[in-house]
């Protein structure tokens, strides 16, 4: 988020202070140690997760994550430290030896859930209207949510796990439309793109192919790894350049345009295809005459 | 006088001796307070085993007996027989487990022989006090309920009554006939499932000592060992039975319609309607929820036109009772809902297909008389079976269910006889173990199906290439070639997996039976009694206790029969002795053992300034209200706080015991030195 996914983060900031959602970034946080060490260690993944729902703990606040790979990996470790079996004692053992201790109490969401359920749909939907900048209102768009895999499986207590609907809630409260596809939870390749591109740039393709199928002029992502991903598949590539690029947004920069927070301050200019913001202020002008007329 | 106590340690083969120094155990047990006899031996179930104990308890005039072996479950009869027949109380008989409490689950071997020394040190403190108690024995009522009208219930209850006894057969449906009558054909014989069913529903309907009750439910069930009553709901099929003579012509002018259940949902049935065709008993009955009449107060059609004026549209529910003497419980399974599995497009993509489903489509009868075509009216030109439909999967049921492997062949084989289709089969492992099974492999396999070896991971609709448009893509990693595969098809038919009935837990709770973690019905053994439960008076048989396919089922059945049939013509039936037994000074009428009790054998006889008292024929005990009463009023036989706090007792004096001996041994020692010098 500080550095590949800055645009995220500075969008994640500006939609929460809108919102009236006091976020407080955690001192002294460090990696979760994503998919890559749980594959070398599991004790020492699990315990490298753990060590921030300690530091959490104390502070009694819910632990919100714009990231999946994050959520995922700190609700597996706070399912290993509830089951209270010998995976618990080790991480236990772990965190004392860093003069840390963990009860399992820290509450690890989402940012799209949280969005979804603790926002809700009726609060953004009175940001989006009460607005007076309303350049970037995406109503009358179609809007393709791309959850990727992380955050619906194999943890999902609150979506169905092949068929999420929070990104849509969300989406609707905008007055834009659902762009419905088969491949919304589907894998974007994650890091396969570093080591075997071939292979996860043909995945990220097939997800950008099917949203287009889907009519989407827009792809949201839960993601900062797949929005990676799904810009760079299209990068210097002729089956997505002019006027078939297809933007992809973060969760929050979408909502952000929406409530009419500028595109620089949502970070969008750090997008990897060139004018986003852009691209979609023209997509909306032809739109615009069919919206009114109609 | 102090009791005489004999010990026998078992070897068990190496299954005991193994882990366990059966001879040091015995050799402590022998400098146990009141033991006279202490033996070990390597199979003490075996006759020479038995008659050392035999000739102990003569010799030695024992008075009670330890065996340490097995546990009770295994061998308690066994040995009760032995000491019963040397005459010695065989409630004064204990077996202390030292196989699978000690032996099997105890790794270190002195850690193991130091554990058997404990447990039949805590058994020898509870057998000192354990009374003689005397069985009863019972007549038997001369009939039997069946539970469940497919075709394992439809065999138990032939047989059954074929021996000459009652039948009570009760159906929840206004039919019999179950899974096997929506079937098309049965594997690997390819016989018309319908055409070997039949005849044996037919003969149930007109067997002289069956009482078949259609659309009915069992509520509740009381009374003892082979003296049960059966409290049966005759739901109000608003036709009355007697008076129909099944013509069809109330089902023929009929204006409301419905989704036929019979035929999954995919065809047309009116509100009042007979299952299928060859229903037994060919009565109809009137849906509420689809009836003109009962939604608007107008219609009666059936009614104006019943010649036998057999409608009956203010009918209620009845209630009946019937005395019985075993129960064979035979209530089946339901089909895996493949909704549960989103990824395989069920009930989102038209043309996925349950397993039933397909069994109705390709039936001459079914919705589509036998066509197999796209819900676009096409032919297909590929057709995709998924194996293991929610079996063999953490996230829904983790068995195998054992049929699906068979039928999903039968499927392919059918749409070879009933399309043109190429025929794709996905599977996990092929599982072919059966008479003829494998061989019906190898004939689909020379019939030219394909066959993937992958688990699939989805079904869907995304388009990567032109040949996909249109067509649902099933996407499964082939683990022979080691590739992804991507197969457009234009139908899928899922091989759902069997499950328990999703009302099973009720089931087993009304009849007292145990159910396991995936809800099938638990036999006493698995492998020796695998159609017992744990009461002596019910049977299971068929899909109820796990899935099987027809020839397991029918032997089941036929084997739960001859369970029922032997108790019944025996006349009668042992009461287990072990009861509680109220004190009812103690006793405050507080009332809690009469809303524990799981026989309903506790009641203050209808005076409610009376202590409570219990029903010895009803009571099993179990000892949930001695366990359960405040006052520690109520005792149960055999498990009262003398004996199990004596049992504790003998667990820890062992240690004082042994250290005692050893003293004594010292201070003998010492005493023997000094006089020879």
């Amino acid at each position: 988020m500080k550095g590949t996914s800055r645009g995220y983060e500075e969008s994640v900031t500006a939609v929460f202070s809108r919102l009236g959602v006091a976020l407080e970034e955690m001192e002294d946080w460090s990696c979760c140690g994503s998919t890559s060490v749980i594959a070398v260690n599991k004790v020492l993944a699990m315990a490298l997760a753990a060590r921030n729902l300690a530091l959490a703990e104390p502070t009694g606040l819910q632990l919100v994550t714009p990231c999946p790979s994050c959520w995922l990996e700190l609700t597996k470790a706070n399912n290993a430290v509830r089951d209270g079996g010998k995976l618990a004692e080790k991480i236990k053992e772990s965190l004392a030896a860093g003069g840390l201790t963990y009860n399992g109490t820290t509450v690890v969401r989402h940012i799209v859930e949280f969005l979804a359920n603790e926002v809700g749909a009726e609060t953004i939907k009175a940001h989006v209207n009460n607005q007076k900048y309303v350049g970037n209102s995406l109503s009358g768009l179609r809007i393709a949510p791309y959850y990727g895999c992380q955050i619906v499986r194999p943890y999902s207590d609150t979506e169905e796990i092949y068929n999420p609907q929070n990104m849509e809630k969300l989406i609707e409260a905008l007055g834009a439309e659902v762009a419905q596809f088969d491949l919304k939870t589907a894998c974007c390749s994650g890091a396969l793109m570093a080591t075997r591109k071939n292979v996860g740039l043909d995945m990220s393709k097939q997800i950008l192919k099917n949203t287009k199928e889907a009519k989407a002029d827009i792809v949201v992502s839960a993601c900062p790894l797949c929005q990676l991903n799904l810009e760079l598949a299209q990068f210097g590539n002729s089956e997505f350049s002019g006027k078939n690029e297809i933007p992809v947004l973060s969760i929050t920069q979408m909502l952000g345009l929406a409530m009419g927070i500028s595109p620089r301050e949502l970070g969008l200019s750090r997008s990897i295809l060139p004018g986003v913001a852009k691209t979609i202020t023209n997509m909306q002008k032809q739109k615009a005459p069919a919206t009114i007329g109609g | 006088m102090a009791p005489r106590i004999g010990v026998y340690v078992c070897h068990c083969g190496s299954n005991i001796a193994g882990k366990v120094d059966v001879k040091a155990v015995a050799e402590t047990a022998r400098n146990l307070p009141n033991v006279v006899v202490s033996r070990d031996y390597q199979f003490m179930c075996s006759e020479p085993g038995q008659e050392l104990i035999r000739q102990d308890i003569r010799e030695k005039d024992l008075d009670a007996v330890v065996v340490a072996a097995c546990s009770p479950l295994m061998h308690e009869k066994t040995f009760r027989g032995t000491c019963s027949s040397a005459g010695l109380n065989h409630y004064r008989m204990q077996m202390a487990n030292i196989r699978e409490h000690c032996s099997w689950v105890t790794e270190d071997p002195a850690a193991a022989t130091e554990k058997a020394k404990f447990i039949i040190a805590g058994t020898l403190g509870k057998v000192r006090y354990l009374r003689p108690l005397a069985e009863r024995e019972v007549p038997v009522v001369q009939s039997v309920l069946v539970v469940g009208g497919g075709i394992s219930g439809i065999q138990a209850a032939l047989q059954c009554a074929d021996a000459g006894y009652k039948v009570y057969l009760v159906e929840r449906k206004q039919s019999i006939g179950g899974h096997m009558a929506m079937l098309d054909k049965t594997f690997p014989t390819l016989d018309c499932s319908a055409c070997i069913l039949t005849p044996k529903m037919v003969a149930v309907g007109q067997h002289p000592n069956i009482k078949l009750l259609s659309y009915s439910e069992v509520e509740g069930i009381s009374g003892y060992a082979g003296n049960m009553k059966a409290k049966i709901r005759h739901k109000a099929a608003y036709v009355d039975f007697e008076k129909c003579n099944g013509c069809g012509i109330c089902q023929e002018k009929c204006p409301a319609k419905a989704p036929n259940e019979f035929e999954q949902g995919r065809g047309q049935r009116k509100a009042i309607y007979t299952l299928f065709p060859q229903a037994v008993p060919n009565k109809p009955v009137i849906d509420k929820a689809s009836c003109t009449y009962f939604k608007n107060g107008k219609c009666r059609a059936c009614e104006k036109l019943c010649k036998r004026s057999a409608i009956d549209f203010e009918q209620q529910d009845r209630i009946e009772e019937v005395d019985v003497g075993a129960i064979i419980l035979a209530t089946g399974h339901q089909v895996f809902d493949a909704a549960r599995m989103p990824q395989y497009g069920y009930g989102k993509y038209p043309d996925v297909y349950s397993s039933l489903e397909f069994e109705r489509m390709v039936n001459a009868s079914g919705f589509s008389q036998g066509k197999v075509r796209t819900s676009q009216g096409k032919e297909p030109e590929a057709i995709a079976i998924i194996h293991c439909t929610g079996s063999r999967d953490q996230r829904y049921n983790a068995y195998c269910s054992e049929v699906c492997c068979m039928y999903s062949l039968k499927f392919a084989h059918l749409l070879h006889e009933h399309s043109h289709a190429k025929i794709y089969n996905f599977y996990i492992d092929m599982r072919c173990a059966g008479k003829g099974y494998e061989e019906f492999y190898d004939r689909l396999l020379n019939e030219g199906v394909r066959f993937v070896r992958g688990k699939v991971a989805g079904v869907t609709r995304e388009v990567r290439d032109e040949a996909e448009r249109g067509k649902l893509v099933v996407q499964a990693e082939d683990t022979l070639t080691g590739m992804i595969r991507r197969i457009p098809v234009d139908m899928v038919i899922l091989a759902n997996g069997l499950e328990a009935q999703k009302d099973s837990g009720d089931v087993g709770r009304l009849f007292g039976i145990s159910r396991n973690k995936a809800g099938f019905f638990i036999e006493q053994h698995p492998k020796l009694n695998p159609f017992g439960t744990s009461n002596n008076c019910i049977f299971i048989a068929g899909t109820c206790a796990g899935p099987k396919d027809i020839p397991q089922t029918v032997s089941q059945a036929s084997a739960a029969a001859s369970g029922a049939i032997t108790l019944l013509s025996r006349g009668t039936a042992l009461l287990e002795a072990v009861g509680a037994h109220v004190n009812s000074d103690f006793c405050s009428k507080c009332l809690t053992c009469v809303s524990i009790c799981p026989y309903q054998a506790i009641s203050t006889n209808g005076d409610p300034d009376a202590a409570v008292s219990v029903d010895e024929t009803l009571c099993h005990g179990c000892g949930t209200c001695a366990a359960g009463c405040p006052a520690g009023a109520i005792e149960a036989d055999n498990f009262n706080d003398e004996q199990i706090l004596h049992e504790i007792e003998g667990l820890f004096s062992w240690t004082r015991a042994i250290e005692k001996k050893a003293e004594d041994r010292e201070l003998a020692g010492a005493g023997s030195g000094s006089t020879t010098t």
